[in-house]
């Protein structure tokens, strides 16, 4: 009970804290009419990256948990093909997303960026891009450091691997919600909310995909590879699948369709997590 | 393992401290025209477009934090050329293999860590200057290349000792600079023209990313290759160690 009480404790002021250094920020900067996408946002999005990594060693400090379990270590000994699967992931779901949109939409490499640019260009610049999120892998080092490294065993051990992965993918979806709102300026109230629900929706299932990762090689580093290669390639994927008009007519749709292979890997991995969870349970 | 790369941070003290007053210089010196406002000034003065100026400097700093960082790395070994610190890890859990994986780990993190630096003043360097330059490309590249030579000079250090390792790169860098020596000499250069046409082409590659068609597959080759290359010199120089202690002076 006294562990239960203390594990909570641990988890509101982590969660307090991640938001508070991330959103704060964001909000300055947000009051100060930077626009989106300007040099000075990309600073701060990338500071911000680090908030949960900052909050959760607060957290540990404040608390006096100490610096247990932080998966620091690289663990590579039989654990290399999760790294290398972890690097292949995004591309894999990005292009299962992408034929998903061909097959509905059409457009196969008909999309106006190939106008001025080869199939052998556009391949090497995602492998290109590959290789920098790896060497950058940093700020998403920052995120996986709080969100899957502390919060998610915490919420296991609080209730069960499954909720666990949703709550823990519903406060992540939030926490990103001043990134969501910068997005939408301009837009509808209703556009917005959906937006938000969608971004939670796709953080459980990321979570999930980035957990598996972490709790196979008792590492975040897969994960932050696997979340800084999908941040920076995720969007460059379609390219080849669709044209721009079926991204501005279809937005929405689109938006879903690429979500698909995303969700069904998070599913999966969710179910295989809690199942191996039970059975560790039992065994 | 952890405590062998904490062993090489403690053993490396100095070096390291110097190495951040290096870089700090450095991070002052990128942004020295901007506190000084001199970039119009200087641009102007040496009749470059400011943009040009810029990438200029900033590839200036790139490359210094590169040469210095390459240099530093390849001295880490002589401190532990000990036949007796070689016996004992090779006959402690951790075995020949850890000590080696501990020197290409500890490479490693200091390369990240430095890329690392470079990004954040780069983006720095953006907003203060609200101009975005290609030297975080070069950064990226001279990252990997760096493994990449770390990963053909290392198994050479460990097998033959820092001194005997050397050689690699006695032999190495001036068999590159002769082979450039007799291309610019007797090779078809008119491709290149003069040396202002190749530096006018360089800043459009990284300013308006001009030709950057004809680089991109060779810079999505070099991250793939130097990182196996990486493991496999880590592994080769595990297999090369003991042998390589019999070097060592007594």
């Amino acid at each position: 009970m006294q562990n239960k009480q203390e594990t909570v404790k641990r988890l509101i002021i982590f969660i307090v804290l991640a938001f508070a250094l991330s959103n704060i920020p964001m909000f300055v900067i947000m009051l100060l009419g930077v626009e989106a996408h300007s040099y000075l946002y990309q600073l701060v999005a990338l500071v911000t990256m680090c908030g949960p990594a900052i909050a959760s060693i607060l957290t540990r400090v404040i608390t006096r948990e100490g610096f247990r379990d932080m998966y620091l270590r690289m663990n590579l000994k039989g654990n290399v093909k999760y790294y290398l699967l972890a690097v292949a992931m995004p591309l894999i779901y990005g292009i299962a997303g992408g034929v998903l949109c061909t097959l509905i939409y059409g457009g196969f490499l008909q999309n106006e960026a190939f106008e001025d640019m080869t199939l052998l260009f556009y391949g090497s610049y995602v492998l290109y891009i590959v290789g920098y999120s790896i060497a950058l892998f940093f700020p998403a080092m920052g995120e996986e450091l709080g969100w899957r490294a502390y919060m998610t065993p915490k919420m296991e051990s609080l209730m069960g691997t499954p909720a666990a992965l949703v709550i823990g993918g519903i406060i992540w979806g939030l926490w990103h919600i001043l990134d969501v709102v910068y997005s939408c300026q301009g837009k509808e109230l209703g556009y917005l909310v959906l937006q938000i629900v969608l971004k939670c929706v796709i953080c459980i299932a990321m979570g999930a995909i980035l957990s598996y990762f972490t709790k196979k090689t008792k590492s975040i580093y897969p994960a932050s590879f696997l979340h800084m290669i999908n941040n920076n390639v995720i969007n460059m994927m379609y390219v080849p699948f669709v044209r721009n008009e079926t991204v501005e007519h279809h937005g929405l749709a689109f938006t879903i369709l690429t979500f698909i292979p995303i969700l069904i890997l998070g599913i999966g991995l969710m179910v295989l997590l809690s199942v191996e969870s039970r059975k560790g349970i039992q065994g | 393992m952890v405590g062998l790369i904490y062993k090489e941070f403690v053993l490396q003290k100095r070096s390291l401290v110097i190495l951040g007053i290096v870089y700090g210089l450095l991070t002052i010196g990128l942004f020295l025209p901007a506190a000084t406002d001199y970039v119009d000034t200087l641009s102007g003065a040496f009749d470059v477009d400011r943009a040009v100026f810029i990438v200029l400097w900033e590839l200036v700093m790139v490359f210094l934090g590169f040469v210095v960082i390459t240099a530093f790395q390849s001295t880490i070994f002589e401190v532990d050329e000990n036949t007796k610190w070689a016996g004992f890890i090779s006959s402690s859990p951790l075995t020949g293999n850890g000590q080696v994986t501990a020197k290409y780990g500890f490479v490693l993190l200091l390369s990240a860590f430095v890329l690392a630096w470079t990004w954040i003043t780069q983006m720095i360097a953006a907003v203060v200057f609200q101009e975005s330059s290609g030297a975080m490309d070069l950064a990226i590249n001279l990252f990997y290349l760096g493994l990449l030579i770390h990963a053909l000079e290392f198994p050479f250090i460990f097998r033959f000792g820092s001194k005997g390792g050397k050689l690699f790169q006695e032999i190495f860098i001036p068999v590159v600079i002769y082979a450039v020596m007799i291309f610019v000499l007797f090779g078809d250069i008119s491709a290149f023209g003069s040396v202002n046409t190749m530096l006018d082409a360089l800043f459009r590659l990284l300013i308006e990313g001009e030709g950057i068609e004809m680089i991109m597959p060779i810079q999505a080759v070099i991250p793939c290759v130097s990182i196996v290359a990486y493991a496999v010199s880590c592994w080769l120089s595990g297999k090369f160690y003991l042998k390589g202690i019999e070097t060592y002076a007594k």
